[in-house]
Formats: structure tokens, sequence, C-alpha cells
């Protein structure tokens, strides 16, 4: 990313407006995905341990609903930020990461994250073979938890969706 | 000679106000170095549940309800089963269900499904339509209730199906007797910041804090004033 490019960003954080919840019906209709074409995934001892490194604590249950449709993928994941837990909607097709939004924003800083132009740095994200993000996420100052929180869930995601779609 | 009567009655005085002062400063010198290391010490994280630091405190009652063998209840966001916190939930907690051995929780936004007291999922009440207003069952069937009528509920679409006829007995959460009562929102960094302050003991321990910096302020004072008038 050049530094003009960088420049944008920023201006952008500043100059998009705050959004308000979204529901997660929303969220499934948005990206056209069935609410029928839900489907669960049983984390297994070993998954749960891969989901744990992700998230740097265990996951919140043991069961994970996703939605599949024509080779998309969507999950609704929540994450804690700060304090509070942030809910975020993750699409994922075949070229990675197809959109992330930010469903529910709970805590009273941070929330920069839920502009398009700081979500735009997910889209198109894959997983290296270190199990890193393959683009960089430019932080934002004041919105350190959140940021990480983001970077998290799309690492989870896209870490389920080997796990569902791996043969 | 005026100087020398001072120099005693600074030096009796001294000592008397050093002396009184001492219970405090102890005191304010602990928790200040305990509050200094608040991250390190986990104070946020951890609660008292004697009642020797609990007595300044209201008693918060804590809203829960009883099925079967189990005790759930809300204590700040967080939700418990038989004292373990299960999850944040966003208050209030409105209604739980057993159903075979699936454990269901309804909070504002959030369906909590547990079996054998595992947590299996969380799920956003949403999901199944705006305006979810209570759940509970009937003839093993799991019920929701959307606006004025209950729905039937497929766990695996995770959707409505058909009307329903009402359950009869709905449970309430109600406030849970004293033994269940557990001090989930008093941390222990509340506690040490209050008896550094003075909070604790009521008002008069404001002040009698204040006291104590006064004196402290006196005492450096006139130990400023002892130590030069031996130098002349």
């Amino acid at each position: 990313m050049t530094i003009i490019q960088r420049l944008l960003l920023v201006s952008c954080l500043f100059s998009m407006p705050s959004y308000g919840q979204v529901s997660s019906a929303d969220f499934l209709k948005q990206y056209q995905l069935p609410q029928s074409s839900v489907k669960t995934l049983w984390l297994s001892p070993e998954q749960q341990a891969a989901v744990k490194e992700i998230l740097s604590h265990p996951y919140a249950g043991i069961r994970i609903r996703y939605w599949q449709d024509q080779g998309r993928l969507g999950f609704i994941l929540n994450e804690i930020g700060k304090e509070l837990p942030i809910t975020f909607g993750i699409v994922l097709n075949s070229k990675g990461i197809e959109s992330m939004e930010v469903l529910a924003f709970r805590e009273s800083r941070g929330d920069e994250i839920k502009a398009l132009g700081f979500r735009q740095q997910f889209f198109g994200a894959q997983l290296t073979h270190g199990g890193d993000l393959n683009q960089n996420i430019d932080g934002i100052s004041g919105a350190t938890y959140s940021v990480r929180s983001m970077k998290k869930v799309a690492k989870l995601a896209l870490y389920l969706q080997q796990q569902i779609q791996q043969p | 000679m005026f100087k020398r009567k001072l120099r005693f009655f600074l030096h009796r005085w001294h000592r008397r106000l050093g002396l009184t002062a001492a219970v405090i400063v102890v005191l304010v010198s602990i928790t200040g170095l305990m509050l200094n290391h608040t991250g390190q010490l986990e104070l946020a994280k951890q609660y008292p549940q004697s009642n020797l630091w609990l007595w300044p405190y209201p008693a918060e009652a804590n809203l829960g309800l009883k099925v079967e063998d189990n005790v759930i209840y809300q204590a700040g966001d967080a939700v418990y089963l038989n004292k373990q916190p299960l999850l944040n939930c966003e208050p209030p907690l409105i209604n739980a269900a057993q159903l075979n051995e699936q454990l269901w929780i309804l909070c504002k936004q959030q369906i909590l499904l547990l079996a054998n007291g595992q947590l299996i999922e969380s799920i956003d009440s949403q999901l199944l339509g705006n305006d979810i207003t209570n759940l509970s069952h009937a003839n093993g069937s799991l019920l929701f209730l959307q606006g004025n009528t209950w729905f039937g509920f497929d766990d695996i679409s995770m959707m409505l199906t058909q009307a329903m006829p009402a359950p009869k007995n709905i449970s309430t959460p109600q406030v849970l007797e004293n033994h269940l009562q557990t001090n989930h929102t008093i941390s222990w960094q509340k506690v040490v910041l209050d008896l550094h302050s003075g909070r604790f003991f009521g008002e008069i321990g404001v002040y009698i804090v204040d006291a104590a910096a006064v004196i402290l302020l006196l005492l450096s004072l006139s130990g400023f004033w002892i130590w030069f008038s031996r130098l002349k």
C-alpha cells in the first residue's frame, strides 16, 4: 500500500459516518445467503485447540453455525474487543474473504473498524501456511483492541472455511 | 527563647501527629502499591466473597431461575449456571427451559444452548425473527414467543415452525435466595480503591483520609523546620 493510499484510507476512516447495528438476518439477506442454508460444524478436540491458538482463548461453545450457498460461506462470530463482545458477519468465497461486516459494536471506543475503508483491507484475504492473513492490515490508533479482534475473527473464519471445505 | 519553645512544641506534636497518621498512611501506602499493580494482581477480575469486604456495598439481588436441578442467574452481563460463569449475555435474562439433555437459555438477544452443563453454542435470537420475547416448552417441544404467538422451533434450520398453543406454566426469573447470592460485581479493584480513598468507611472515611493527608503535609513542614532550626 502506497503512502497516498494509506492517507486516503485514514481520510476515509474519519469521513465515514457511524452505523447502527445490523441484524444477523439482515446480514444474511444482504449477502444472499438463505437462512435455510444453515449448517453446523462440531469442533473436534484438534479443531478446538487450533481455534484456541487463533483466538488466544478457548472458543465459547463446541458447535459453530454457518450458512453455505453456491460455494460461498457465511459466519456470524463474536469476539471480545477490549471488554465487550463485537459481533462480526463474514462472507467467504473460493478467493478468501468476500466481505466482513461489524454487526454489533458494544464498546464505547474503537468503532472505526465499522468503516468500509478499513474493512476493505480484509477483502480477498486468505490464510498463509503459517496461519496468518496474507494481506497487511493497517491498525487504527485508539481502536487497537477492536482491530485485533477483527483480525482474529478473519483468521478464524478462514480456518473454519478450510475445515469445512477440506476433502 | 521563643524559637526554643516553638521547637519543643513542634517536636512534641510532630511525634503525636506522626503516630496518629501512621495507621492511615500504612493503609493508603499498601492500597496504593496494590493499585499501582492492578493489572499484574488481576484485581479487576477477582471478586471478594466475604462480608468482611462487602459490608459497605448494598447487596445486589441476582435474578435467576431454577430449572430442574440447575440454577441459572445473571450478574452484570454474565450468565451463570450453578455459580459457573457461562458467557456474556445481554441482560435481561428472560427464561430457560430444559428439554431432554438440552438446556436452552434466552437473554435479550441471545440464546444459549447447553448439554450436560457444557455450552454448545450461542445463537443470535434475531435469526429466529424480530421480537422474540420468551421461551418455554410443552409436550417435548421447545417454544418461542414472537409477538403474542407461541411458535415451535426447528433447531436444525433454526427457524420458527407452526403456531402452538400457549404453554401452561411459564416461569419468570425470581430473586434468588441468599445462599445462592454470589458477588460478581464488586471487584477487588473497587474494594482496594475505596479503601485507598476512605470511601469504604463512608463519608467520614473520606474526611479521615483527608485529615491524614493534611497531617502528612504538616509533618513534612514541621520536620523541615525542626531539621533546619537545629542546623542554625
